[in-house]
């Protein structure tokens, strides 16, 4: 019942073009994939771009605040929340449970993978031109093949790593009482659904700071995050895509 | 969707300055600074980002020799005229 985590198929190395591309316009759709137009026949464009590092900062750190309030809420037996999202663990099969806890536990393999897998070197020209003052294009298409296996290698381990830590997970919970398991469980599903949160404050306030409804990025189109999230749903799924798509992650720059 | 096509970055302050840049600019010199150091003492590449790690390979690297290594004298006032 091992949950396999695919890692995506991503060639490693950032292009600088990708980098640099820091804003984009969008034009809003209905539900019927029509155009929407404002009171002067226009179509309604959004104009968005990244937000900048204290932003971001203080996306991180009102989502924390958030987060741990949810999780609080989650393990407080007398709260509504509890009673909604945890207590009907207590009645749980031991696969449901199980299958939970892996799913929940997969990130932080994948975390720890990354820390854990040593990351080799890339090879160097030197260790493949005569003279690497003097490059031929054979050398450079053979240290190109060397260190995509050198990458691909690096993924697999990753991927080995991950799926190691879900097989000795499932052996070590087969071996506790269901009472147990459903208790990690409960707290599983704590973690996980505070985590949930965490991303979309992260992205909901990231996405009012950054779409404007000029193309000088000066008319806020937002004015506060619940003005956003009160947004017809098809809209709000539109803007935090085109956003997604915009911002590179850090992995990616740090690859 | 398309790409606005202004000119990059134009009439951006720093902290204006897309996350994106500003992290791949500080990742870019801190990994550049490492490029100053001798080769034996040059991180390997998979510490790069980790910074507990990192600073552990530092430690590591640039140990101090140890006080009781016989170099060090106590200074005593009263033995000086």
């Amino acid at each position: 019942m091992v949950i396999v985590m695919k890692l995506k198929e991503k060639k490693m190395g950032l292009k600088i073009v990708d980098l640099l591309r820091w804003k984009k316009s969008i034009i809003l759709k209905d539900e019927s994939d029509k155009i929407l137009l404002d009171e002067k026949g226009n179509p309604v464009t959004i104009y968005m771009r990244v937000v900048g590092d204290q932003d971001l900062q203080d996306a991180f750190k009102l989502a924390r605040v958030r987060s741990a309030e949810k999780r609080k809420t989650l393990r407080d037996e007398t709260s509504l929340e509890y009673l909604d999202q945890v207590a009907p663990i207590k009645e749980a099969s031991r696969e449901d449970c199980m299958e939970l806890i892996l799913t929940a536990r997969t990130q932080t393999f994948q975390s720890e993978a990354y820390a854990n897998v040593e990351r080799p070197d890339a090879v160097t020209i030197e260790e493949i031109a005569a003279d690497p003052d003097a490059v031929s294009l054979e050398e450079q298409e053979q240290l190109d093949a060397a260190n995509e296996k050198v990458d691909k290698e690096y993924v697999d381990a990753i991927q080995t790593y991950i799926e190691t830590r879900q097989k000795e997970t499932e052996v070590e919970l087969e071996s506790i009482s269901l009472e147990n398991i459903r208790g990690i469980a409960e707290l599983e599903v704590s973690n996980i659904t505070s985590l949930a949160l965490f991303l979309q404050e992260v992205l909901d306030y990231k996405i009012i700071k950054a779409c404007y409804t000029n193309k000088a990025l000066t008319e806020k189109a937002f004015d506060s995050v619940e003005e956003y999230r009160s947004a017809n749903s098809h809209i709000k799924a539109q803007i935090s895509e085109a956003y997604m798509r915009l911002e590179i992650g850090a992995d990616e720059i740090k690859n | 969707m398309k790409l606005t096509g202004q000119p990059i970055l134009e009439d951006c302050s720093l902290a204006d300055l897309p996350n994106t840049v500003s992290y791949a600019i500080m990742y870019r010199l801190r990994i550049d600074s490492f490029s100053e150091l001798p080769k034996e003492k040059k991180p390997p590449r998979n510490l790069w980002d980790k910074p507990y790690r990192l600073s552990k390979f530092f430690d590591a690297i640039f140990k101090t020799p140890s006080s009781s290594s016989g170099d060090d004298y106590e200074f005593n006032s009263e033995e000086v005229e």
